[in-house]
């Protein structure tokens, strides 16, 4: 009864914008009347969402490909040895992007590259910055979780013992055992980076807005607009999600076998 | 090469990514209210527009935390006795919300609570005005409300650990012993659980505390949060840069120490449960 009511909760303000957004007119009833597909076809037409969608795309997959590069070296070597210094960085990077709210690091972008020694305020690659140091706690405690689960340091022992080197246990080793986590880390990045506003809306040019950005003017635009353009951004989330619930059901089996 | 090098050269480049896209853009904020000699930090206190942002924020991430801890706490218990199919859909469905940008709960949230909204308009079918509901979404409680959209879910899943790691056969033997169900939930599960729900609180209204979006998106720059209060200084016409390092300073001290309470606790219970 509990679980059912805080589902529908979770699930009336979808429900709502999805019926929206397929609704002519929408203004004070229950639910909108007529049946339109207009208001995605306007979304399609839309230069600047269209746009915007792509520097998204773009946005989340460096984020991807550059929170991978640094995460896994970085995971491994704080699980590997170092310490207290370990310890110390992982405590860290679990409280930092609660810690520092959004609005105050996007602060701090402004006063330090809007200079003119780094006059880099604006620039699609300080976005992807941006969003790399965001995303990277969450990759890194998935990975750091995995390792210790896997018992990778036994599997690299025996490697080692046999003559590895470094380079092949890498890659022969390490990669191949992380793979899981780190697709359902990637999941969850790309998930972030994509729904990113509150950095973004205060670093970004005009032309390099990414879509969540450019999502906030719509709300003030027609009912049926708004929903569509949301819709689109909750799609990628769900396809996010789904992903990460596919992921983790093989990972599931694979292990099991 | 050393061995402990080797290994240092690899977390290299991420620690240089973390230091100049993280750590020097949170100290040039840091110093910025130190550069007037704390003069903007000081005449924060007796100006009334941020008093009141600061009673905002207060007000919205308490009552978040408490909200979040109150549906997170027994959604979380129901989730724990499930079937584990049963189990794992409503696990999906209920961190659906985790991927959801803020904006989308905000607008969702007009939908249902705006002025024209869905269930505004169901409850003035029941005599409720529906200009007192708009009221009400739109303050800091309102918004406490669309927040804990993606913030029960987080309560959830640090809580259901927890719940599996219980050991059920406790909650039997103080039922033979003749506790009531409700006695022995508040006798023994809930001291169990303290822990997790202290951090839990935390961890949700340090969010609440220092997030904008949703409230951006709801209300508009309007409502008196501090993060609003920030994000107008920075971006409206008139930059008050001053004025922002000063909020900047007091949003980033309140939601560390937030943070740095529910270390302490996730520590103590660590070390308690190594004693054990």
């Amino acid at each position: 009864m509990l679980v059912i009511a805080y589902l529908v909760y979770i699930f009336l303000p979808i429900a709502l914008l999805l019926i929206g957004s397929f609704g002519e007119t929408w203004t004070n009833t229950f639910l909108p009347t007529g049946f339109t597909l207009r208001w995605y076809l306007d979304v399609w037409n839309d230069p600047s969402f269209r746009r915007a969608f792509v520097v998204s795309l773009e946005v989340a997959v460096s984020t991807c490909v550059i929170v991978t590069a640094l995460a896994v070296p970085l995971a491994y070597a704080l699980t590997r040895s170092m310490g207290k210094i370990a310890g110390l960085t992982g405590r860290f990077l679990a409280i930092m992007p609660i810690a520092a709210p959004p609005a105050v690091l996007a602060f701090g972008y402004i006063l330090i590259f809007s200079t003119d020694a780094m006059p880099f305020l604006g620039a699609t690659w300080l976005i992807i910055a941006a969003h790399v140091v965001s995303t990277l706690p969450y990759m890194f405690q998935t990975l750091v979780a995995d390792i210790r689960h896997l018992h990778l340091d036994r599997l690299e022992l025996a490697a080692e013992s046999l003559g590895a080197s470094f380079g092949q246990r890498f890659f022969h080793i390490i990669l191949p055992s992380l793979q899981h986590s780190i697709f359902s880390g990637l999941v969850v990045v790309s998930a972030i980076s994509i729904g990113e506003f509150q950095i973004t809306n205060l670093i970004a040019g005009f032309l390099n807005r990414t879509y969540p950005v450019v999502l906030l003017q719509s709300f003030y635009g027609a009912t049926g607009f708004a929903c569509s353009t949301t819709m689109v951004l909750l799609l990628l989330a769900c396809a996010s999600a789904a992903g990460s619930a596919l992921t983790a059901r093989s990972a599931s089996k694979s292990k099991k076998h | 090469m050393n061995k402990t090098i080797k290994i240092l050269l690899l977390a290299l480049p991420a620690f240089a990514v973390l230091v100049m896209f993280f750590l020097v853009p949170l100290g040039s904020v840091l110093v910025e209210p130190f550069l007037d000699k704390g003069e903007a930090f000081f005449s924060l206190w007796s100006d009334p527009l941020f008093l009141k942002g600061l009673k905002g924020s207060t007000l919205l991430a308490l009552t978040a935390g408490a909200l979040s801890v109150l549906v997170g706490v027994p959604v979380a218990l129901r989730l724990s006795t499930m079937k584990e199919k049963a189990r794992l859909f409503a696990m999906f469905c209920i961190s659906l919300p985790l991927t959801f940008s803020g904006l989308i709960v905000a607008y969702g949230f007009i939908l249902c609570f705006g002025r024209a909204g869905f269930i505004t308009l169901l409850l003035a079918e029941v005599g409720v005005s529906p200009d007192w509901v708009a009221g009400l979404v739109y303050s800091p409680v309102g918004l406490a409300l669309a927040y804990c959209y993606y913030l029960i879910p987080r309560v959830v899943l640090l809580l259901l650990p927890a719940l599996t790691n219980f050991d059920r056969s406790l909650l039997v033997a103080a039922n033979s012993m003749g506790a009531t169900r409700l006695r022995a939930f508040f006798d023994v599960l809930l001291p169990e659980l303290m822990p997790t729900i202290g951090v839990s609180f935390c961890l949700v209204a340090a969010v609440a505390f220092g997030a904008y979006g949703t409230a951006l998106a709801l209300v508009g720059s309007q409502v008196n949060i501090l993060p609003l209060l920030l994000y107008s200084s920075i971006s409206d016409t008139g930059t008050n840069f001053s004025q922002a390092a000063a909020i900047s300073l007091v949003l980033l001290g309140a939601c560390s120490m937030i943070m740095g309470v529910a270390e302490v606790i996730a520590m103590r219970r660590e070390q308690r449960l190594k004693r054990a």
